[in-house]
């Protein structure tokens, strides 16, 4: 007789409308919101020393971090729409922020205009992630990149993206990147009329002059890549590339069989962090090797965002709930989405997770979140 | 260069073919076009590129929800006045061991307990197929799997596909069905409130099942307790049979709504057998509606199936996670949509 009713005790608890995640020992809750009105809204927050900069409907906004007490607004002089960026980059001082043909910077004490740069005669890219080192930002375009001056905006270098394409067509700079020793790396695609396909292109962010570039031999584009020592590391199609940066020359490629990437490769330690949009699972690669280290079991939709990888923890959203993995094997620690999510499910999280001091804080279709770290 | 925005519809019973010889001047009229397709909508694309060839208007093709290998629920659907009565039998099964005689029994499981939610599925998928798509119309004939239009359109699919061909498809949470009739319900939105009630019509079976396990239980205790006076008496072992049943037949039911019917709904509907798998991780693996083999078939490139979470087929052109989905379709170099 206990069997059967151990058996309804365990039916009871499987009447969640979440699939059950292991182990539960880890829980996030809302801290506090915030009502935004765009329902994308596709810009990662930044956190900084108890602060919350996010970028969302047409404002910028700074938040205390803890409470959610509203610091300043900035109007960002938009008309209503979706930012077309999906990131906010910050210095000690200021906010930067991308949006079709123009580049702004706010100061963080109290959100004033700083500088703004109108690119003439530019072609942007939808969602495309600005990159800075200490003393420039990198923007990439349609056949372009522009490196502009971090401090008065102004543009130190606009570099056409001739090489490793056929005259009369032009490739798009996804996400470009700037290192601190003055590379400027260019993951990008073109389309072949019956196709894609994609370089990595390097310049001198000295002088623009075109240093190498590498062509990817399958019908596929490269949408972002990151550094570490003497690796650039870039997802493209089914495969994960790593090149030694200084030259071009292909140190290794993993290929996986049965899935694809698109965006998000991150480098912590000695492990490449991707996500996949084909079986929507994340991955982890040796950095020297590429060698597959795990694959997390598959999510409910492509990744197709910015991972942030902290404390030996993976953190990801992905246009719907936020999860929380272990970066040693993969494991789901925590996922969730908004509170009000049973009750509507058009609440949902929609930008990248910001991660810092504790907290998570993320953009979503209705509110801005900030969560206490599972 | 120019630009422009077009929202076009046809009529949805005509056969794909014939409406793709006599609209494609009208549903695709300009040069280069980035055509994003609505389930149905994706294949008739497909087939102005068939019949157009090279002269097709259509640059770049994002398909969502489409049934590119057909639509299983085309013939799924003559089968739901049927999988829904057995649904009630799930539900009448607690009356009759109630001693509610059959008829009464199931008269109680529709329409106290689970005919409103069934009735909002039944009601929707009827308005869907019988009438906007019609099971006997030429279009529903065209969308089943293996029917001459769906053989004939991918025998060779590459003269089907734009070089640029994305498809977006969703992975809709347990209880795809009631969200799916939720979302049909109200105009592509899924509220919750169905889902609500679907919950509590299963509560209410889970708590009547361990009310009776409940009595069982003081019946056994009573029955097997030596020093007690009703050590083996049989009424009480009988009582105990009596409240045992019960239990079984309430469990039963909310289990069928907690498992049983999301499996019937994927089987007998959708045309897609679960995974013990993916019973068990309880994800029913494709929008409630188009099977993900359907939706995002092996003859679009892997790096080209964009898959959204939580959305059911009626949701795919409203909800935040498709419409994330197809941005970052639309900004691939193949397709490069400008700006506005």
């Amino acid at each position: 007789m206990r069997f059967v009713l151990l058996s309804l005790i365990i039916m009871f608890t499987s009447f969640s409308c979440e699939e059950p995640i292991s182990p539960v020992n880890y829980e996030a809750n809302v801290i506090w919101s915030k009502d935004v009105t765009r329902q994308l809204n596709l810009v990662q927050p930044v956190i900084e020393k108890g602060f919350t900069y996010v970028a969302s409907d047409t404002t910028i906004k700074c938040f205390k971090l803890d409470n959610g007490t509203l610091i300043w607004e900035s109007n960002l002089g938009l008309i209503p729409g979706s930012i077309a960026s999906a990131k906010l980059l910050h210095s000690n001082n200021m906010l930067f922020l991308n949006h079709k043909n123009w580049v702004k910077a706010f100061d963080k004490a109290n959100g004033d205009l700083i500088w703004e740069t109108y690119f003439e005669n530019f072609l942007p890219v939808n969602l495309q992630i600005m990159s800075q080192n200490s003393t420039s930002l990198i923007v990439g375009g349609q056949g372009e990149v522009i490196k502009i001056s971090r401090t008065t905006g102004n543009i130190e270098l606009r570099i056409q993206l001739n090489e490793l394409i056929p005259s009369g067509y032009f490739q798009i700079a996804y996400s470009p990147f700037i290192s601190e020793d003055d590379f400027i790396y260019v993951p990008t695609g073109w389309s072949t009329g019956n196709g894609i396909k994609g370089n990595i292109l390097c310049y001198s962010a000295v002088s623009g002059k075109y240093v190498w570039g590498y062509e990817i031999l399958t019908e596929s584009d490269a949408e972002s890549c990151t550094i570490k020592d003497s690796l650039i590391v870039f997802p493209s199609s089914s495969s994960i590339f790593a090149l030694n940066r200084f030259t071009g020359k292909k140190i290794w490629q993993t290929t996986v069989s049965d899935d694809a990437f698109q965006e998000s490769v991150t480098i912590e330690g000695e492990t490449v962090y991707m996500g996949s949009h084909d079986k929507s699972r994340m991955y982890a690669f040796h950095l020297r090797t590429g060698s597959l280290k795990w694959k997390s079991k598959e999510t409910e939709s492509s990744i197709i965002t910015i991972i942030t990888v902290k404390s030996n923890r993976v953190y990801f959203s992905n246009f719907a709930a936020i999860y929380v993995l272990d970066a040693f094997n993969g494991s789901i620690i925590w996922k969730g989405f908004p509170p009000e999510y049973n009750q509507d499910k058009s609440y949902i999280y929609s930008s990248p997770v910001a991660v810092g001091e504790g907290y998570m804080v993320n953009v979503g279709s209705k509110k801005v979140y900030c969560l206490n770290d599972p | 260069m120019p630009s422009h925005t077009t929202n076009n519809s046809y009529n949805g019973l005509n056969a794909i073919g014939y409406t793709a010889a006599s609209q494609a001047n009208s549903l695709v009229p300009y040069d280069n076009t980035v055509t994003i397709g609505y389930s149905m909508g994706g294949v008739l694309a497909r087939e102005i590129k068939r019949q157009r060839g090279a002269n097709c208007n259509i640059k770049a093709l994002i398909s969502v929800g489409s049934p590119h290998t057909g639509a299983s629920i085309v013939n799924g659907a003559q089968n739901l006045y049927d999988v829904i009565n057995l649904w009630f039998d799930d539900l009448a099964a607690g009356w009759i061991a109630y001693s509610y005689p059959y008829n009464d029994a199931v008269w109680i499981a529709r329409y106290y307990f689970l005919g409103s939610i069934t009735d909002i599925i039944w009601a929707n998928v009827k308005e869907r197929f019988f009438n906007q798509v019609g099971l006997n119309s030429d279009a529903a004939r065209d969308l089943k799997p293996n029917s001459g239009f769906m053989n004939t359109l991918n025998s060779n699919p590459s003269t089907t596909l734009p070089a640029a061909t994305y498809a977006v498809y969703g992975q809709e949470d347990w209880y795809s069905h009631v969200r799916l009739g939720d979302a049909y319900l109200n105009s592509g939105t899924e509220t919750g409130a169905v889902l609500q009630t679907y919950y509590n019509v299963m509560s209410y079976y889970a708590q009547e099942a361990f009310w009776n396990y409940y009595d069982a239980q003081y019946y056994w205790d009573e029955f097997f307790d030596p020093w007690g006076e009703h050590y083996g008496d049989p009424f009480y072992w009988q009582m105990y049979l009596y409240w045992k049943y019960a239990g079984d037949a309430f469990n039963f039911g909310a289990y069928a709504m907690n498992v049983l019917h999301q499996q019937d709904w994927n089987y007998y509907i959708v045309g897609e057998t679960l995974s013990a798998q993916n019973v068990t991780d309880r994800n029913p693996v494709n929008d409630a509606f188009i099977p993900t083999v359907s939706a995002a078939p092996s003859f679009v490139a892997a790096n080209k199936r964009y898959k959204a979470l939580n959305t059911n087929h009626a949701e795919l052109m409203k909800y935040s996670v498709s419409l994330a989905q197809i941005s970052y379709a639309l900004r691939r170099p193949d397709i490069n949509l400008p700006l506005r």
